[in-house]
């Protein structure tokens, strides 16, 4: 019953969210300069004749309220419009930059925590030895270096000087993909991995003091049952937080990365959406990286109903 | 059989904490390892068990039936524990995991290899067994959650997980000390029967002479890192050869008689790092003299299993004869504090069902009951902390019920005391600030200075200049007292004041605010769990039930001759005073 509810609260509160989310984003047409006639026009000659023809495509002389309606009962079903610089459905411009983005994106996460969560575990065992004071310093560094600075990096060292990755693109096949992908996803997950690694090691430190753990030791539990079974799962709840953040802030702000390694993902998408005034596409973008973050959000709050019996017979709140 | 032989432990982290215990468990035995917090006797079963803290090392002999455990390799110890060495710790709210089942924790702690098929229906039944046998017939407690549980019943779970792979040593840590009265009882009688039944060590820590009297066969008191005594619990109890010792049972309260005299053990328990060449009590014991402070005393037989540290007989403490007329009585007359059928919920919860009660001029009346009972939520409606939904509580003619109560008179008129003087006092804040800031919201005629304030409370002026770190907790708690007491209130609520203390500072505490409230004629309203503590500070008491009123009366009549059987079953879970 909790369950059920908890999960039907979230639910109406992402679609409340996605709702005003809606209006902003719809509230950018009305707002942008020239007025939407002007920006809908794009380069196309402005005779009497064409902005009629905009003005009936796109109800510009009904009251907004029914305008914003017309255009959301479009935008539910998949028609964001036409891209103003391409001419193409907006829908199929993001279709077909998704895919090397969503794919830079969860590959990164992978990276991210990959290491991220054992070099943290590490560094919470041997607290305060020189391995921990290493590994702090060393994820000190990785967040103060930003990503673009990092591909250029990554770049010089592993695509010019040693040659063992591509320089450029996103690659056809699967295999070429990953290749491709490898510096990128490293450059972009530096700064992540090492923001779980100071998440877990200060969570598996808290760990570490609590009873339950050193009475499963006393138990004689087999090292991996007390390190997974209870170590690990315990400080998975704040790291789980952490990396779904972590997920929705790739997918829609991967763009420092995408242009050093030339990537035509939705980053490079939206920069030039943004200076090519192309009000659909930007539109779409805003909406459907306010979809994801509440998506991930949601996945999130369903994942701690998962991990925490706490949660899920409502004994505490999330 | 001696089945664990301590020889010469000593723990040492930053500084000595354990220096040179000797100590040994036999088959069947249960012994008890007694002392009061910083006596180093957590550390001794954590060491003993190989489970020391990261930063602590220990040297010295630790065997179990011949095997060395000091020293020995991770997988040898892993190996141990669990199967032959089991440790069951204080806290039943942080010992399990809260992500799984009570069964889970039990099923994972079986035993993984065996002459049997190790299937999820042995599981499941041997799980049903090990249930059984800490108490737990309902088999649908087996798929619940940690959180979903008593504090009782984790312990019970925790025992099960603790005994599953039939150890034949059990070390219990304070195993009942965060639990309530009749809980505590049930855990430690069921720890005797299972004991008994299976024939198993156990080493029992606890700061509870009294409980390690009625459970154990012998007892070991620790002071300041050393064994200082041990040898029979009944001949412990009877005659203590130690000072110590002697000094521990005669500041224990006792729940029969009101006693004329608290009497604590002046000073504080000295670092064992300090006093490692001398006798460690030296500086608190009356009959010290100058041998005591050239060599350590050895641990000296008296009679056979009977060891001492002290090189002399121990001196009958002088029985004080007094009148038993030490509280107070107060004069009849308009009462200063009036409830009158007080209520309040939270949620589903019903935390008080129509409570009244009135509390004298000059009285002072205990509240007693187990937790959830609804006597701190009292407290804090009194307090005006929390809102009652009904009722009334009318204090010298003011009405604090209404919510736009003066604020101002009201905290003139009553003040707290609470429970854990580590947390209740601002850790940045001098205790001279602190109280001259407390004294300041006051009236300003008859405003106690700070100096006066300290001296009322026992402490020296020089006191003002520290800080709550600097201080023991029994100072803390004093400092807590006195910035209670600084604006002169009416009525004093102490909602467990002493429940963190130790026996020594406890009984100081206490016969301090005895005398206090008596020389100031400030009420009180005295909110406790322990029995023993209601009678020597209170005039009436009430019984506290599920949010309402079982019981009321003269307190020594209510602890002599209880009529509810609620009260009589409280009674019966104190363990005897020796």
């Amino acid at each position: 019953m909790a369950v059920l509810s908890l999960v039907a609260r979230r639910l109406a509160a992402a679609l409340v969210l996605l709702g005003a989310l809606s209006v902003i984003t719809y509230g950018l047409l009305v707002a942008s300069p020239g007025g939407p006639e002007q920006v809908l026009l794009g380069t196309r000659p402005s005779t009497p004749e064409t902005r009629a023809a905009i003005r009936a495509e796109y109800h510009l002389d009904d009251p907004f309220p029914l305008r914003y309606a017309h255009w959301l009962g479009d935008a539910v079903h998949g028609d964001f419009g036409v891209s103003i610089y391409s001419r193409e459905p907006v829908t199929d411009v993001i279709a077909d930059r998704l895919p090397v983005t969503a794919g830079l994106a969860g590959y990164a996460l992978l990276i991210t925590f990959a290491v991220g969560v054992p070099v943290g575990l590490v560094a919470a065992m041997g607290r305060g030895g020189l391995l921990d004071q290493g590994i702090t310093l060393g994820s000190l560094v990785l967040l103060a270096v930003p990503p673009f600075a990092m591909s250029i990096l990554l770049l010089y060292g592993f695509a010019v000087a040693l040659g063992w990755f591509p320089v450029f693109g996103a690659g056809d096949t699967f295999m070429e993909r990953v290749t491709h992908l490898t510096l990128p996803a490293v450059a972009l997950a530096a700064a992540q991995a090492a923001m779980v690694v100071r998440q877990m090691r200060a969570a598996a430190l808290d760990l570490a003091g609590q009873d339950f753990l050193t009475f499963a030791r006393a138990r004689g539990l087999p090292r991996t049952r007390v390190w997974i079974g209870y170590a690990l799962r315990n400080a998975a709840l704040p790291v789980l937080t952490v990396g779904g953040l972590l997920l929705a802030a790739n997918l829609t702000g991967a763009l420092f990365v995408e242009q050093a390694f030339g990537l035509h993902g939705l980053g490079a998408l939206l920069i030039a959406a943004v200076s090519q005034k192309d009000i659909p596409v930007v539109q779409a973008l805003v909406l459907f990286g306010g979809a994801i973050v509440v998506a991930v959000n949601l996945l999130i709050d369903l994942a701690y109903l998962v991990v925490d019996p706490r949660v899920r017979h409502g004994a505490v709140a999330l | 059989m001696t089945l664990l032989d301590v020889t010469g432990l000593t723990v040492t982290g930053r500084h000595l904490v354990v220096d040179g215990v000797d100590l040994t468990v036999s088959a069947g035995e249960t012994v008890g390892l007694v002392g009061e917090s910083g006596s180093g006797k957590s550390l001794t079963a954590r060491a003993v068990a190989g489970l020391l803290p990261k930063g602590m090392t220990a040297t010295g002999s630790v065997t179990l039936s011949g095997l060395r455990l000091l020293g020995a390799r991770e997988r040898v110890l892993r190996s141990v524990r669990g199967s032959r060495i089991a440790l069951l710790m204080q806290d039943p709210f942080a010992m399990l995991n809260p992500l799984i089942t009570a069964g889970a924790h039990i099923a994972e702690s079986l035993p993984r290899t065996g002459p049997v098929r190790r299937d999820r229906a042995w599981r499941r039944t041997e799980v049903a067994r090990r249930l059984a046998e800490v108490g737990i017939d309902d088999p649908s407690v087996s798929g619940r959650y940690p959180f979903q549980l008593s504090g009782g019943m984790r312990q019970r779970i925790a025992l099960a997980a603790a005994l599953a792979r039939d150890p034949e040593l059990l070390i219990a840590d304070e195993p009942t000390t965060a639990l309530d009265a009749t809980t505590q009882h049930e855990i430690l009688t069921l720890l005797r029967e299972v004991q008994r039944a299976r024939g198993m060590g156990v080493l029992l820590i606890t700061h509870d002479l009294r409980v390690a009297f009625e459970m154990c066969d012998r007892v070991a008191v620790m002071y300041a890192g050393r064994i200082v005594e041990s040898g029979p619990g009944f001949d412990v109890a009877k005659v203590p050869a130690h000072p110590y010792t002697s000094g521990l049972l005669a500041a224990l309260p006792s729940a029969t008689v009101t006693l004329p005299r608290l009497e604590g053990i002046p000073g504080s328990v000295p670092s064992a790092g300090d006093v490692t060449g001398t006798c460690a009590f030296a500086d608190r014991c009356s009959q010290v003299d100058a041998d005591c402070g050239h060599a350590r005393p050895p641990l000296r037989e008296i009679t056979p299993g009977r060891h001492t540290a002290c090189l002399y007989e121990v001196r009958p403490r002088p029985r004080v004869e007094q009148p038993p007329a030490a509280l107070r009585e107060p004069s009849p007359g308009a009462p200063l504090l009036t409830i009158d059928d007080l209520s309040k919920r939270y949620g589903e919860h019903t935390a008080l069902g129509g409570v009244s009660l009135s509390v004298g001029e000059g009285e002072s009346v205990g509240v007693v009951g187990e937790s959830g009972s609804g006597k701190t939520t009292l407290a804090r409606c009194v307090l005006g902390l929390a809102v009652p939904d009904g009722g009334r509580i009318e204090l010298a003619g003011l009405d604090l019920t209404r919510r736009g109560r003066r604020g101002d008179r009201a905290h003139r008129l009553v003040q707290c005391v609470f429970q854990d003087p580590s947390t209740s006092l601002n850790p940045s804040l001098t205790v001279g600030a602190t109280l001259a800031e407390a004294a300041a919201q006051g009236t300003r005629e008859g405003r106690l200075s700070v100096p006066e304030l300290l001296d009322l409370v026992g402490l020296p002026a020089s006191y003002a200049e520290r800080r709550p770190r600097a201080l023991s907790g029994g100072e803390r708690q004093r400092v807590a007292i006195a910035r209670a007491l600084a604006v002169r209130p009416a009525l004093l609520i102490c909602d467990e004041p002493v429940a963190s203390l130790d026996v020594s500072v406890q009984a100081h505490v206490l016969e301090l605010l005895r005398t206090v409230v008596r020389d100031l004629g400030t009420s009180l309203l005295f909110i406790t769990h322990d029995l023993a503590v209601v009678r020597q500070i209170t005039n009436r008491t009430v019984v506290l039930l599920k949010g309402k009123i079982v019981e009321e009366g003269k307190t020594p009549q209510i602890l002599d001759t209880p009529s509810h059987p609620y009260t009589q079953k409280l009674l019966a879970s104190v363990p005897p005073t020796p």
